[in-house]
Protein backbone atom coordinates (compact mmCIF):
# COMPACT_ATOMS: atom_id res chain seq x y z
CA UNK A 1 0.00 0.00 0.00
CA UNK A 2 2.76 2.38 1.01
CA UNK A 3 4.67 1.46 -2.13
CA UNK A 4 1.61 2.07 -4.31
CA UNK A 5 1.03 5.52 -2.87
CA UNK A 6 4.70 6.30 -3.35
CA UNK A 7 4.51 5.34 -6.99
CA UNK A 8 1.41 7.46 -7.41
CA UNK A 9 3.21 10.43 -5.93
CA UNK A 10 6.11 9.95 -8.30
CA UNK A 11 3.71 9.69 -11.23
CA UNK A 12 1.90 12.84 -10.20
CA UNK A 13 5.16 14.70 -9.82
CA UNK A 14 6.32 13.52 -13.23
CA UNK A 15 3.01 14.60 -14.75
CA UNK A 16 3.31 17.98 -13.11
CA UNK A 17 6.80 18.38 -14.52
CA UNK A 18 5.55 17.47 -18.00
CA UNK A 19 2.71 20.01 -17.73
CA UNK A 20 5.09 22.67 -16.39
CA UNK A 21 7.56 22.02 -19.17
CA UNK A 22 4.82 22.26 -21.80
CA UNK A 23 3.81 25.78 -20.79
CA UNK A 24 5.39 28.24 -23.16
CA UNK A 25 6.68 31.49 -21.73
CA UNK A 26 6.99 34.73 -23.65
CA UNK A 27 8.18 38.18 -22.67
CA UNK A 28 6.60 41.58 -23.19
CA UNK A 29 8.38 43.97 -25.58
CA UNK A 30 5.95 46.88 -25.42
CA UNK A 31 6.51 49.54 -22.79
CA UNK A 32 3.13 48.66 -21.31
CA UNK A 33 0.69 46.00 -22.45
CA UNK A 34 -2.83 45.50 -21.16
CA UNK A 35 -4.14 41.98 -20.81
CA UNK A 36 -7.75 42.04 -21.91
CA UNK A 37 -10.86 40.22 -20.77
CA UNK A 38 -11.85 39.73 -24.43
CA UNK A 39 -9.95 39.44 -27.70
CA UNK A 40 -9.81 43.11 -28.58
CA UNK A 41 -7.22 45.82 -28.10
CA UNK A 42 -9.32 48.18 -26.08
CA UNK A 43 -11.91 47.81 -23.42
CA UNK A 44 -11.77 45.99 -20.12
CA UNK A 45 -8.22 45.26 -18.96
CA UNK A 46 -7.67 42.45 -16.48
CA UNK A 47 -4.15 43.48 -15.62
CA UNK A 48 -1.22 45.43 -17.02
CA UNK A 49 2.18 44.10 -18.03
CA UNK A 50 5.39 46.03 -18.56
CA UNK A 51 8.36 45.53 -20.83
CA UNK A 52 10.34 42.47 -19.79
CA UNK A 53 7.52 40.77 -17.87
CA UNK A 54 7.22 37.03 -18.44
CA UNK A 55 3.83 35.39 -19.01
CA UNK A 56 2.67 31.80 -19.52
CA UNK A 57 0.89 31.09 -22.79
CA UNK A 58 -2.18 28.95 -22.14
CA UNK A 59 -3.67 29.02 -25.63
CA UNK A 60 -3.24 30.68 -29.02
CA UNK A 61 -6.00 32.07 -31.23
CA UNK A 62 -4.11 34.05 -33.86
CA UNK A 63 -3.29 36.91 -33.32
CA UNK A 64 -4.28 36.51 -29.67
CA UNK A 65 -2.57 34.68 -26.83
CA UNK A 66 -4.36 33.50 -23.70
CA UNK A 67 -1.79 34.33 -21.04
CA UNK A 68 -1.43 33.98 -17.29
CA UNK A 69 0.74 35.62 -14.67
CA UNK A 70 0.47 35.57 -10.90
CA UNK A 71 -2.82 33.67 -11.02
CA UNK A 72 -4.53 36.06 -13.39
CA UNK A 73 -5.50 35.32 -17.00
CA UNK A 74 -6.52 37.24 -20.06
CA UNK A 75 -5.91 37.90 -23.75
CA UNK A 76 -2.79 39.56 -25.09
CA UNK A 77 -2.05 40.52 -28.71
CA UNK A 78 0.91 38.49 -29.96
CA UNK A 79 2.69 41.61 -31.23
CA UNK A 80 3.21 42.63 -27.60
CA UNK A 81 5.59 39.77 -26.89
CA UNK A 82 8.77 38.12 -28.11
CA UNK A 83 9.74 34.47 -28.14
CA UNK A 84 13.41 35.30 -28.68
CA UNK A 85 15.50 33.95 -25.81
CA UNK A 86 18.36 36.32 -26.66
CA UNK A 87 16.26 39.48 -26.78
CA UNK A 88 18.03 42.40 -25.12
CA UNK A 89 15.65 44.63 -23.22
CA UNK A 90 15.98 48.36 -22.70
CA UNK A 91 17.95 49.74 -19.81
CA UNK A 92 14.71 50.91 -18.25
CA UNK A 93 13.26 47.41 -18.31
CA UNK A 94 16.43 45.85 -16.94
CA UNK A 95 16.77 48.26 -14.07
CA UNK A 96 13.11 48.63 -13.17
CA UNK A 97 12.31 47.79 -9.62
CA UNK A 98 15.68 46.57 -8.49
CA UNK A 99 19.23 47.63 -7.88
CA UNK A 100 21.64 46.44 -10.53
CA UNK A 101 25.33 46.51 -11.08
CA UNK A 102 26.79 49.07 -13.46
CA UNK A 103 27.83 46.25 -15.75
CA UNK A 104 24.24 45.04 -15.93
CA UNK A 105 23.09 48.48 -16.96
CA UNK A 106 25.71 48.40 -19.67
CA UNK A 107 24.31 45.09 -20.87
CA UNK A 108 21.11 46.98 -21.57
CA UNK A 109 22.85 49.60 -23.67
CA UNK A 110 21.43 49.14 -27.13
CA UNK A 111 22.87 52.07 -29.04
CA UNK A 112 19.60 53.73 -29.94
CA UNK A 113 18.18 54.36 -26.47
CA UNK A 114 17.28 57.10 -24.02
CA UNK A 115 20.93 57.93 -23.30
CA UNK A 116 21.60 58.38 -27.01
CA UNK A 117 18.51 60.54 -27.34
CA UNK A 118 19.78 62.76 -24.53
CA UNK A 119 23.03 63.29 -26.42
CA UNK A 120 21.21 63.81 -29.71
CA UNK A 121 18.92 66.44 -28.20
CA UNK A 122 21.83 68.23 -26.55
CA UNK A 123 23.58 68.45 -29.92
CA UNK A 124 20.46 69.81 -31.64
CA UNK A 125 18.90 72.47 -29.44
CA UNK A 126 16.78 73.62 -32.39
CA UNK A 127 14.74 70.41 -32.00
CA UNK A 128 13.97 70.89 -28.31
CA UNK A 129 10.58 72.55 -28.74
CA UNK A 130 9.53 69.83 -31.20
CA UNK A 131 10.77 67.10 -28.86
CA UNK A 132 8.59 68.55 -26.11
CA UNK A 133 5.63 68.23 -28.46
CA UNK A 134 6.56 64.60 -29.05
CA UNK A 135 6.72 64.15 -25.28
CA UNK A 136 3.21 65.57 -25.06
CA UNK A 137 1.97 63.12 -27.69
CA UNK A 138 3.55 60.25 -25.78
CA UNK A 139 1.88 61.42 -22.58
CA UNK A 140 -1.54 61.33 -24.22
CA UNK A 141 -2.53 57.69 -24.77
CA UNK A 142 -5.95 56.91 -26.24
CA UNK A 143 -8.88 57.24 -23.88
CA UNK A 144 -10.34 53.77 -24.26
CA UNK A 145 -13.77 54.55 -22.85
CA UNK A 146 -14.13 57.45 -25.27
CA UNK A 147 -12.84 55.30 -28.11
CA UNK A 148 -15.37 52.58 -27.33
CA UNK A 149 -18.17 55.15 -27.66
CA UNK A 150 -16.66 56.52 -30.87
CA UNK A 151 -16.50 53.05 -32.39
CA UNK A 152 -20.03 52.14 -31.34
CA UNK A 153 -21.52 55.43 -32.54
CA UNK A 154 -19.76 55.02 -35.88
CA UNK A 155 -21.02 51.45 -36.36
CA UNK A 156 -17.45 50.30 -36.73
CA UNK A 157 -16.45 46.66 -36.79
CA UNK A 158 -14.94 46.37 -33.36
CA UNK A 159 -18.26 47.32 -31.76
CA UNK A 160 -20.12 44.45 -33.40
CA UNK B 1 34.11 40.16 -48.13
CA UNK B 2 33.70 37.91 -45.12
CA UNK B 3 30.10 37.25 -44.33
CA UNK B 4 28.98 38.59 -41.01
CA UNK B 5 27.46 36.23 -38.55
CA UNK B 6 25.19 36.94 -35.66
CA UNK B 7 24.70 34.17 -33.22
CA UNK B 8 22.48 34.28 -30.18
CA UNK B 9 23.14 31.48 -27.74
CA UNK B 10 21.34 30.64 -24.54
CA UNK B 11 23.44 29.34 -21.70
CA UNK B 12 22.60 29.20 -18.05
CA UNK B 13 25.13 31.00 -15.95
CA UNK B 14 25.61 31.96 -12.35
CA UNK B 15 24.37 35.10 -10.69
CA UNK B 16 27.34 37.18 -11.65
CA UNK B 17 26.85 39.63 -14.45
CA UNK B 18 29.73 39.98 -16.81
CA UNK B 19 30.59 42.18 -19.72
CA UNK B 20 33.46 41.26 -21.93
CA UNK B 21 34.56 42.75 -25.19
CA UNK B 22 37.27 40.99 -27.08
CA UNK B 23 39.66 42.37 -29.64
CA UNK B 24 37.73 40.75 -32.42
CA UNK B 25 34.54 42.41 -31.39
CA UNK B 26 32.94 39.55 -29.53
CA UNK B 27 30.51 40.80 -26.98
CA UNK B 28 29.16 38.79 -24.14
CA UNK B 29 26.43 40.27 -22.07
CA UNK B 30 24.50 38.53 -19.38
CA UNK B 31 21.01 39.59 -18.74
CA UNK B 32 18.43 38.69 -16.16
CA UNK B 33 15.42 36.87 -17.46
CA UNK B 34 13.20 33.81 -17.06
CA UNK B 35 14.07 33.60 -13.42
CA UNK B 36 17.73 33.11 -14.10
CA UNK B 37 20.49 34.61 -16.07
CA UNK B 38 21.11 33.90 -19.68
CA UNK B 39 24.02 34.84 -21.76
CA UNK B 40 23.85 36.49 -25.11
CA UNK B 41 26.78 35.90 -27.34
CA UNK B 42 27.16 37.95 -30.44
CA UNK B 43 30.02 37.12 -32.73
CA UNK B 44 31.36 39.75 -35.01
CA UNK B 45 32.69 39.50 -38.50
CA UNK B 46 36.41 39.32 -38.99
CA UNK B 47 36.61 43.07 -39.55
CA UNK B 48 35.89 43.41 -35.87
CA UNK B 49 32.44 44.97 -36.03
CA UNK B 50 29.06 43.73 -34.98
CA UNK B 51 26.58 43.94 -37.77
CA UNK B 52 22.96 44.89 -37.46
CA UNK B 53 22.15 42.86 -40.51
CA UNK B 54 18.80 44.39 -41.27
CA UNK B 55 16.05 46.54 -39.84
CA UNK B 56 14.74 43.30 -38.38
CA UNK B 57 17.56 43.57 -35.85
CA UNK B 58 16.19 46.90 -34.59
CA UNK B 59 14.10 46.14 -31.52
CA UNK B 60 10.81 47.94 -30.75
CA UNK B 61 12.38 50.12 -28.05
CA UNK B 62 15.17 51.19 -30.40
CA UNK B 63 12.60 51.92 -33.11
CA UNK B 64 10.77 54.06 -30.56
CA UNK B 65 13.73 56.41 -30.10
CA UNK B 66 14.30 56.65 -33.85
CA UNK B 67 10.60 57.39 -34.30
CA UNK B 68 10.66 60.13 -31.68
CA UNK B 69 13.57 61.81 -33.45
CA UNK B 70 11.86 61.60 -36.84
CA UNK B 71 8.65 62.97 -35.34
CA UNK B 72 10.61 65.84 -33.78
CA UNK B 73 12.18 66.58 -37.15
CA UNK B 74 8.74 66.69 -38.76
CA UNK B 75 7.35 69.00 -36.07
CA UNK B 76 10.40 71.28 -36.10
CA UNK B 77 9.64 72.37 -39.67
CA UNK B 78 8.08 75.87 -39.61
CA UNK B 79 5.35 74.84 -42.05
CA UNK B 80 4.29 71.81 -40.04
CA UNK B 81 3.08 73.16 -36.72
CA UNK B 82 0.55 71.15 -34.76
CA UNK B 83 -2.97 72.37 -35.43
CA UNK B 84 -4.51 74.25 -32.52
CA UNK B 85 -7.98 72.93 -33.36
CA UNK B 86 -8.27 70.60 -30.38
CA UNK B 87 -11.61 69.12 -31.47
CA UNK B 88 -10.02 68.20 -34.80
CA UNK B 89 -6.96 66.73 -33.09
CA UNK B 90 -9.15 64.57 -30.86
CA UNK B 91 -11.34 63.46 -33.76
CA UNK B 92 -8.43 62.46 -36.00
CA UNK B 93 -6.86 60.61 -33.09
CA UNK B 94 -10.13 58.73 -32.53
CA UNK B 95 -10.30 57.71 -36.19
CA UNK B 96 -6.69 56.54 -36.12
CA UNK B 97 -7.08 54.62 -32.88
CA UNK B 98 -10.30 53.05 -34.15
CA UNK B 99 -8.12 51.43 -36.81
CA UNK B 100 -5.00 50.78 -34.71
CA UNK B 101 -6.95 49.23 -31.85
CA UNK B 102 -9.96 48.00 -33.82
CA UNK B 103 -8.19 46.02 -36.53
CA UNK B 104 -6.77 42.78 -35.12
CA UNK B 105 -4.00 42.70 -37.74
CA UNK B 106 -2.51 46.00 -36.61
CA UNK B 107 0.53 45.34 -34.45
CA UNK B 108 1.04 48.01 -31.84
CA UNK B 109 4.51 49.55 -31.63
CA UNK B 110 6.47 49.98 -28.40
CA UNK B 111 4.23 52.70 -27.01
CA UNK B 112 1.25 52.42 -29.34
CA UNK B 113 0.19 54.76 -32.12
CA UNK B 114 -0.14 58.53 -31.85
CA UNK B 115 -2.05 60.64 -34.37
CA UNK B 116 -1.79 64.39 -34.86
CA UNK B 117 -2.88 67.07 -37.31
CA UNK B 118 -0.39 69.52 -38.81
CA UNK B 119 -1.56 72.98 -39.78
CA UNK B 120 -0.52 73.02 -43.42
CA UNK B 121 -2.18 73.67 -46.76
CA UNK B 122 -0.16 70.93 -48.35
CA UNK B 123 -2.15 67.76 -48.89
CA UNK B 124 -0.23 64.99 -47.24
CA UNK B 125 0.14 62.41 -44.51
CA UNK B 126 3.33 60.94 -43.13
CA UNK B 127 4.38 58.50 -40.44
CA UNK B 128 7.49 58.18 -38.33
CA UNK B 129 8.69 54.78 -37.11
CA UNK B 130 7.08 53.45 -33.94
CA UNK B 131 3.69 54.89 -34.76
CA UNK B 132 3.75 58.69 -34.96
CA UNK B 133 1.24 59.48 -37.71
CA UNK B 134 0.71 63.01 -38.99
CA UNK B 135 -1.89 64.31 -41.41
CA UNK B 136 -2.11 67.88 -42.68
CA UNK B 137 -5.20 70.04 -42.44
CA UNK B 138 -4.98 70.19 -46.23
CA UNK B 139 -5.38 66.42 -46.43
CA UNK B 140 -8.21 66.39 -43.88
CA UNK B 141 -10.01 69.03 -45.91
CA UNK B 142 -9.44 67.02 -49.09
CA UNK B 143 -11.18 63.99 -47.60
CA UNK B 144 -14.91 63.84 -48.30
CA UNK B 145 -15.81 61.80 -45.26
CA UNK B 146 -14.48 59.93 -42.22
CA UNK B 147 -13.79 56.76 -44.20
CA UNK B 148 -11.48 58.61 -46.60
CA UNK B 149 -9.63 60.16 -43.65
CA UNK B 150 -9.39 56.66 -42.18
CA UNK B 151 -7.93 55.45 -45.48
CA UNK B 152 -5.10 57.98 -45.26
CA UNK B 153 -4.33 56.97 -41.68
CA UNK B 154 -4.58 53.23 -42.43
CA UNK B 155 -2.02 53.64 -45.21
CA UNK B 156 0.39 55.34 -42.79
CA UNK B 157 -0.22 52.69 -40.12
CA UNK B 158 0.70 50.13 -42.76
CA UNK B 159 4.01 51.90 -43.50
CA UNK B 160 4.82 51.77 -39.77
CA UNK B 161 3.93 48.10 -39.43
CA UNK B 162 5.92 47.21 -42.55
CA UNK B 163 8.86 49.18 -41.13
CA UNK B 164 9.31 51.08 -44.39
CA UNK B 165 10.81 54.08 -42.61
CA UNK B 166 13.42 51.96 -40.87
CA UNK B 167 14.24 50.26 -44.15
CA UNK B 168 15.62 53.59 -45.36
CA UNK B 169 18.48 53.43 -42.86
CA UNK B 170 21.62 52.71 -44.80
CA UNK B 171 23.42 49.51 -43.99
CA UNK B 172 26.56 51.53 -43.33
CA UNK B 173 24.83 53.23 -40.41
CA UNK B 174 23.54 49.94 -39.01
CA UNK B 175 27.02 48.49 -39.30
CA UNK B 176 28.56 51.52 -37.61
CA UNK B 177 26.10 51.24 -34.72
CA UNK B 178 27.04 47.60 -34.36
CA UNK B 179 30.73 48.41 -34.32
CA UNK B 180 30.20 50.96 -31.58
CA UNK B 181 28.29 48.42 -29.52
CA UNK B 182 31.09 45.92 -30.02
CA UNK B 183 33.68 48.39 -28.78
CA UNK B 184 31.61 49.48 -25.84
CA UNK B 185 33.03 48.70 -22.43
CA UNK B 186 31.84 49.25 -18.91
CA UNK B 187 31.69 52.94 -18.14
CA UNK B 188 31.64 54.03 -21.75
CA UNK B 189 29.08 56.73 -22.36
CA UNK B 190 26.55 56.91 -25.18
CA UNK B 191 28.15 59.89 -26.93
CA UNK B 192 29.53 57.77 -29.74
CA UNK B 193 26.05 56.77 -30.78
CA UNK B 194 24.82 60.31 -31.27
CA UNK B 195 26.39 60.73 -34.68
CA UNK B 196 25.27 57.42 -36.14
CA UNK B 197 21.84 57.91 -34.56
CA UNK B 198 21.54 61.30 -36.26
CA UNK B 199 22.63 59.83 -39.59
CA UNK B 200 20.05 57.04 -39.25
CA UNK B 201 17.30 59.53 -38.44
CA UNK B 202 18.30 61.58 -41.49
CA UNK B 203 18.02 58.46 -43.65
CA UNK B 204 14.45 57.89 -42.45
CA UNK B 205 13.43 61.54 -42.86
CA UNK B 206 14.91 61.61 -46.36
CA UNK B 207 12.67 58.78 -47.50
CA UNK B 208 9.54 58.95 -45.32
CA UNK B 209 9.15 62.73 -45.35
CA UNK B 210 11.05 64.18 -48.28
CA UNK B 211 11.40 61.76 -51.16
CA UNK B 212 8.69 59.16 -50.59
CA UNK B 213 8.74 55.39 -50.67
CA UNK B 214 9.33 53.04 -53.55
CA UNK B 215 6.66 51.67 -55.86
CA UNK B 216 6.77 48.31 -54.14
CA UNK B 217 6.50 49.84 -50.66
CA UNK B 218 3.53 52.03 -51.60
CA UNK B 219 1.73 49.07 -53.15
CA UNK B 220 2.43 46.94 -50.11
CA UNK B 221 1.12 49.66 -47.77
CA UNK B 222 -1.98 50.13 -49.93
CA UNK B 223 -2.87 46.44 -49.75
CA UNK B 224 -2.34 46.24 -46.01
CA UNK B 225 -4.37 49.43 -45.52
CA UNK B 226 -7.33 47.81 -47.29
CA UNK B 227 -7.12 44.93 -44.82
CA UNK B 228 -6.92 47.28 -41.82
CA UNK B 229 -9.89 49.33 -43.03
CA UNK B 230 -12.04 46.25 -43.55
CA UNK B 231 -11.13 44.80 -40.17
CA UNK B 232 -11.86 48.07 -38.37
CA UNK B 233 -15.23 48.45 -40.09
CA UNK B 234 -14.33 51.28 -42.47
CA UNK B 235 -14.98 51.12 -46.18
CA UNK B 236 -11.92 49.85 -48.09
CA UNK B 237 -13.31 51.62 -51.14
CA UNK B 238 -12.50 54.92 -49.44
CA UNK B 239 -8.81 54.37 -50.23
CA UNK B 240 -9.32 54.10 -53.97
CA UNK B 241 -11.85 56.95 -53.86
CA UNK B 242 -9.44 59.43 -52.32
CA UNK B 243 -6.46 58.22 -54.36
CA UNK B 244 -8.42 58.69 -57.57
CA UNK B 245 -9.66 62.15 -56.69
CA UNK B 246 -6.99 63.96 -54.67
CA UNK B 247 -3.63 65.22 -55.88
CA UNK B 248 -1.24 64.77 -52.96
CA UNK B 249 1.82 66.93 -52.49
CA UNK B 250 5.35 65.55 -52.63
CA UNK B 251 6.85 63.07 -50.18
CA UNK B 252 4.79 61.32 -47.56
CA UNK B 253 1.55 59.90 -48.91
CA UNK B 254 2.21 60.81 -52.51
CA UNK B 255 4.16 58.55 -54.76
CA UNK B 256 4.88 59.35 -58.38
CA UNK B 257 5.90 55.75 -58.83
CA UNK B 258 3.42 54.16 -59.01
CA UNK B 259 1.01 56.84 -60.15
CA UNK B 260 -2.31 57.28 -58.40
CA UNK B 261 -4.05 55.72 -61.41
CA UNK B 262 -1.83 52.65 -61.20
CA UNK B 263 -2.46 52.35 -57.47
CA UNK B 264 -6.22 52.54 -57.93
CA UNK B 265 -6.13 49.97 -60.72
CA UNK B 266 -4.06 47.59 -58.63
CA UNK B 267 -6.32 47.95 -55.61
CA UNK B 268 -9.73 47.80 -57.27
CA UNK B 269 -10.09 43.96 -57.32
CA UNK B 270 -8.93 43.73 -53.71
CA UNK B 271 -11.34 46.45 -52.60
CA UNK B 272 -14.21 44.79 -54.47
CA UNK B 273 -13.50 41.50 -52.73
CA UNK B 274 -13.91 43.15 -49.34
CA UNK B 275 -17.46 44.38 -50.00
CA UNK B 276 -19.19 47.42 -48.58
CA UNK B 277 -19.14 48.71 -45.03
CA UNK B 278 -22.29 49.91 -43.23
CA UNK B 279 -22.43 53.29 -41.56
CA UNK B 280 -20.49 55.38 -44.10
CA UNK B 281 -23.16 58.11 -44.18
CA UNK B 282 -23.45 58.14 -40.39
CA UNK B 283 -19.69 58.62 -40.03
CA UNK B 284 -19.69 61.22 -42.81
CA UNK B 285 -22.13 63.26 -40.74
CA UNK B 286 -19.83 63.44 -37.70
CA UNK B 287 -16.89 64.13 -40.00
CA UNK B 288 -18.80 67.12 -41.37
CA UNK B 289 -19.55 68.41 -37.89
CA UNK B 290 -15.93 68.38 -36.77
CA UNK B 291 -14.10 69.19 -39.98
CA UNK B 292 -16.52 71.50 -41.75
CA UNK B 293 -18.24 72.78 -38.60
CA UNK B 294 -21.59 71.80 -40.09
Amino acid sequence: MRRASGLAAVALTAAAIVVWAAVEQVRVVEREARVRATKRKFGDAVFVLREGDVVDVLATEDPWLRVARDGREGWLHESAVTRKRDYVFSTAALTRGREVEASQRTAGQKGFDSATETGYRASRPQLEAAYRQVDALDANPPNEARLARFVAEGELGAAR
Amino acid sequence: MPRAVLIGALTLAGCAVTENVTDTGQRIADQAGFGGVFRQVVVANTAGGLVLQSVGDIDPDQEYFIGRAVAADILAHPDRALSRRQALQGYVSDVGQAIALGAPSVELPYQGFRFAVLESRTVNAVAAPSGYVFVTTGAVDAARNEDELAALLAHEIAHVQLRHGLAAIRQSNLTEAGKLLAKETVGTGPAQFTQVFGASVADVVGTAVTNGYSRAQESEADRLAVQFLAEAGYSPRALTDILARVDFDGGGFRSDHPSAADRVAALTPLVASRGESPGVALRAARFGKVVRGG
